[in-house]
């Protein structure tokens, strides 16, 4: 059983893991799983538009999450994407700041550290063997 | 006919946003909804919930359902009582 929060969370959660690697799942996995993040149906509703038990969509639905669970803890790339948006957007700000003339050099010095930062985060995270 | 207020994912791939819609239960999928009565977004810091409440509570006591996520919604924005 997955350890995501339940209702509402898990299904934006999901939903989230899912656009990133609904491509490596069964097509029976993705239909549910599209049914229960994006349209919001309980597991009997998605029982009945599929023709299966209950219980089968209980059963694919909990395999799918952990599924999910496993490829981003190997893959990481939701992780990646969200850090990788946090370090384009801060960057973004503080050059739209040189542009305004507000403190320009040290926005732009400032940018410059923030991707050094990242570029070198993003170098000694790339290979997971490091340990 | 069995009403739901369910909630729809739309917008980017990478970016969920959600419509709190009115529709009916047979047709989840076929993208038609009766009405629209709200919005969720959950990716801002605190989520944005928009939510029409007068009408939420009209379908409500005309019968229609609203899912468990949509019921949390409800109760967020005082639509409904907790």
């Amino acid at each position: 059983m997955s350890e995501r929060g339940s209702g509402l969370e898990r299904r934006v959660d999901y939903g989230v893991l899912s656009s990133f690697y609904g491509a490596l799942l069964t097509r029976r996995q993705q239909s549910m799983i599209s049914l229960y993040c994006d349209e919001d149906l309980g597991l009997a509703e998605i029982a009945k538009q599929l023709g299966v038990t209950r219980q089968c969509v209980n059963d694919t639905l909990n395999r799918t999450f952990d599924r999910l669970d496993q490829l981003e803890t190997a893959l990481g790339l939701v992780k990646r994407f969200a850090d990788q948006q946090k370090a384009i957007m801060a960057c973004r700000d503080l050059v739209d700041r040189a542009i305004r003339g507000d403190r320009a050099q040290a926005s732009l010095l400032e940018a410059s550290r923030l991707l050094t930062d990242y570029l070198h985060e993003e170098e000694t995270e790339a290979w997971p063997l490091k340990a | 006919m069995a009403v739901k207020i369910r909630l729809k994912r739309m917008g980017m791939k990478k970016k969920p946003f959600y419509r709190v819609v009115v529709a009916d239960e047979r047709n989840p999928r076929d993208g038609r909804f009766i009405e629209e009565i709200g919005t969720y977004d959950p990716m801002t810091n605190p989520a944005q919930i928009k939510i029409d409440a007068e009408k939420a509570a009209n379908w409500i006591k005309n019968g229609a359902q609203p899912t468990d996520t949509v019921r949390v919604l409800l109760k967020k924005v005082g639509a409904i009582q907790g």
